[in-house]
């Protein structure tokens, strides 16, 4: 279990469905997600409110909200962790997958020096000794970038600033030394001087412990200098995924043109893509953006989730969701339109 | 200056604490607006913005310094007359379902400011007013008798709009007014208020952490550290040009949607985070983080002096 092949995909997930049911009807958070996470890749996660990104992952971790109930497969080295015993869950999460979540306060206990958080982490999934422990704390402190790394681990959670937390929760997914990490909007609390500061420690990871890390963000530009892969989310399924400089460069899909068309036009360093259509022609001064709002979860769209916003929709899109087209090496795109031409090879679903 | 909308004139806000402490939250910011112009305001948390728009609406009571407001000294006025003014000055917030009553219908709400404001107006001439008003922030007018929590953030967002431009303001003070939305919803918000600012000849004060809301928004840019002013003209000279450090590594530290740029990125452009406002650094308050600084920061408050054509800079060494 700690050597994988290099070749096998670190995690595996395979058609996941997560609903919640709720007074108002149930809640399709997760509509059949499939994807492989490989060893010391770092792939980002990017999608809107409501995309299913942060769900798709508490699904995997099985971290859901009493109401919700996941379906389908995710294997982490082969091992099935959906529908997972506790125990089983329990030797994975913080071990072997590590997490860091947006609100350090909220992931943080309150009651207990820091120092004692971080040990706990060793001496529960690693049965180190609690002299032993303290010292990798401090040494993981320090390596996150803390200074005094000793006395901090005396301090509790409120005496320390926003991105000193942010710090911690890094140290703490990080002490047990997972395979992979998991961060779930980690820089969205935080100003843009101290993101840039805990995007470098977690590109860091990546680079220099051949770590596999998941960058969940809504903000293109937080995962552009980091992943190596990109997922792209909308109403709970992948619309398009492939290397990161392939679709920066030429996204295929309508919605990740829109969404970075929407992103870019505020950014006039980023440039558009190169073949960057807007769909309409914008009055001066205005900036893309794409018409209505998200959908709503309780009652999908007929047919292909985007359908009501997307400025290219036909008739097709009204009848199925669309399945995964090839558009390219190690690229997928969920959309109609890849359909015509001539060779757009069906990927066979799952 | 004949068009002068705003002068505020060295603004400062304390929040006392136990002994003889207090909270710097403003700290002698001095600028004037003028009549359809957008001023951007910009910062990092804590350093002021949310306290300083607060205090242009005299929602906040200002500790020293002056507001005029189209050559008349608010701070002058009696309540009175302040409420008469209240007109021509409106907000709109960072959640705008936090800022909508859940128990009022959309017209309620859109028709609560002219009942306070214009109360001389008759019935049908409110349900006239707020019923073209929904149709300019492009709402249907089924909205009208619908509940807050049935909408999204962005169309509550367009709600709030209404609500602020009803009794048709001079200035709209947008504090965050994009930050809680969705990417794809925040640019037809940013859309909306620019048509909106040249249909009711608006002034802004644009208040935003996101430089690039801020850029495309802005005519003139003030930066804020720790309450003060490090450097403030116009838009292009401040963005393409910033002299002050602080505004350089603002600019250096935001991502950029384009792996190309960002694979080259070196490393972050400032070390540690904004100190306390309680015991603000002497001297220049950016010292602290400031790679430039010298043994003058820590004893001199620098001035916000001119430094060429329609802009200023408070800093001992700029770029």
């Amino acid at each position: 279990m700690e050597n994988p092949s290099p070749l096998e995909p670190l995690l595996k997930v395979k058609d996941l469905h997560t609903k919640f049911t709720g007074p108002d009807g149930d809640v399709n958070a997760v509509n059949g997600v499939t994807f492989e996470i490989k060893a010391g890749e770092t792939v980002g996660v990017v999608g809107e409110s409501g995309s299913g990104k942060s769900q798709t992952f508490m699904s995997i971790l099985g971290l859901l909200a009493r109401n919700g109930v996941a379906s389908g497969s995710a294997e982490f080295h082969g091992e099935e962790l959906i529908g997972a015993s506790n125990r089983t869950l329990n030797k994975v999460r913080g071990r072997a997958i590590g997490t860091i979540f947006q609100d350090p306060m909220t992931s943080l206990n309150p009651y207990l020096p820091i120092g004692r958080q971080l040990t706990e982490m060793l001496t529960v999934h690693r049965k180190v000794k609690a002299k032993e422990a303290r010292y990798a704390a401090a040494q993981i402190l320090s390596t996150v970038g803390l200074p005094d790394p000793s006395a901090q681990l005396r301090r509790y959670p409120h005496q320390l600033s926003g991105g000193m937390r942010q710090r911690v929760m890094v140290a703490m997914a990080l002490i047990a030394d997972p395979e992979l990490l998991i961060a779930d909007e980690p820089t969205t609390a935080l100003d843009v001087t101290v993101q840039a500061q805990i995007l470098e420690l977690l590109r860091s990871v990546g680079r220099d412990r051949h770590r596999s890390v998941i960058l969940i963000s809504h903000d293109f530009g937080v995962v552009a200098g980091l992943a190596d892969r990109i997922l792209v989310m909308y109403a709970g399924a992948i619309v398009e995924q492939g290397p990161a400089a392939d679709l920066f460069r030429a996204p295929r899909h309508p919605y990740t043109r829109a969404l970075m068309a929407c992103t870019r036009g505020l950014d006039p360093e980023a440039g558009l893509p190169a073949d960057g259509d807007l769909a309409v022609e914008l009055p001066p001064g205005h900036l893309p953006s794409i018409p209505g709002q998200p959908p709503d979860l309780r009652r999908l769209p007929m047919g292909c989730a985007f359908q009501p916003r997307c400025a290219q929709a036909r008739a097709r899109c009204l009848l199925s969701a669309p399945e995964n087209y090839a558009v390219g090496p190690d690229r997928l795109s969920a959309c109609f339109l890849e359909r015509k031409g001539m060779a757009p090879k069906l990927v066979p679903s799952s | 200056m004949s068009d002068q909308l705003l002068a505020a004139r060295h603004l400062r806000v304390l929040f006392p604490l136990k002994g003889d402490q207090a909270v710097h939250a403003v700290d002698d910011v001095s600028f004037s607006m003028r009549e359809r112009e957008t001023l951007g305001l910009v910062g990092e948390s804590g350093c002021g913005k949310s306290t300083l728009a607060r205090a242009i609406m005299h929602l906040q009571p200002l500790t020293s310094g002056q507001i005029i407001w189209r050559g008349v000294s608010l701070n002058a006025l009696k309540p009175r007359e302040l409420h008469d003014r209240r007109r021509e000055f409106q907000m709109i917030f960072q959640d705008p379902l936090a800022s909508l009553n859940p128990r009022m219908t959309v017209a309620t709400l859109v028709a609560e400011p002219l009942r306070a404001l214009r109360p001389n107006l008759r019935a049908e001439e409110v349900r006239d007013i707020v019923s073209n008003m929904i149709g300019r922030v492009g709402l249907e007018p089924s909205t009208l008798d619908r509940y807050p929590h049935e909408f999204s953030g962005g169309q509550c967002q367009r709600i709030s709009i209404a609500r602020a431009l009803v009794v048709d303001p001079k200035l709209l003070v947008c504090d965050e007014p994009v930050s809680a939305l969705d990417v794809s919803v925040q640019a037809q918000i940013l859309n909306l208020l620019k048509e909106l600012q040249a249909s009711h000849d608006l002034s802004l004060l644009f208040i935003s952490h996101d430089l690039s809301v801020v850029r495309h928004m802005s005519d003139r840019i003030m930066v804020l550290y720790l309450g003060r002013i490090m450097e403030f003209g116009s838009r292009d000279r401040l963005l393409d040009s910033p002299r002050h450090p602080y505004t350089r590594a603002l600019i250096s530290a935001a991502p950029i949607p384009n792996p190309e740029i960002e694979r080259t990125r070196r490393a972050p452009p400032l070390k540690g985070e904004v100190p306390s406002p309680i015991d603000p650094p002497s001297g220049c308050v950016f010292r602290t983080r400031c790679p430039k600084a010298a043994e003058r920061c820590t004893v001199d408050v620098p001035d916000l002096r001119p430094i060429g054509p329609g802009q200023n800079v408070a800093c001992h060494f700029p770029n």
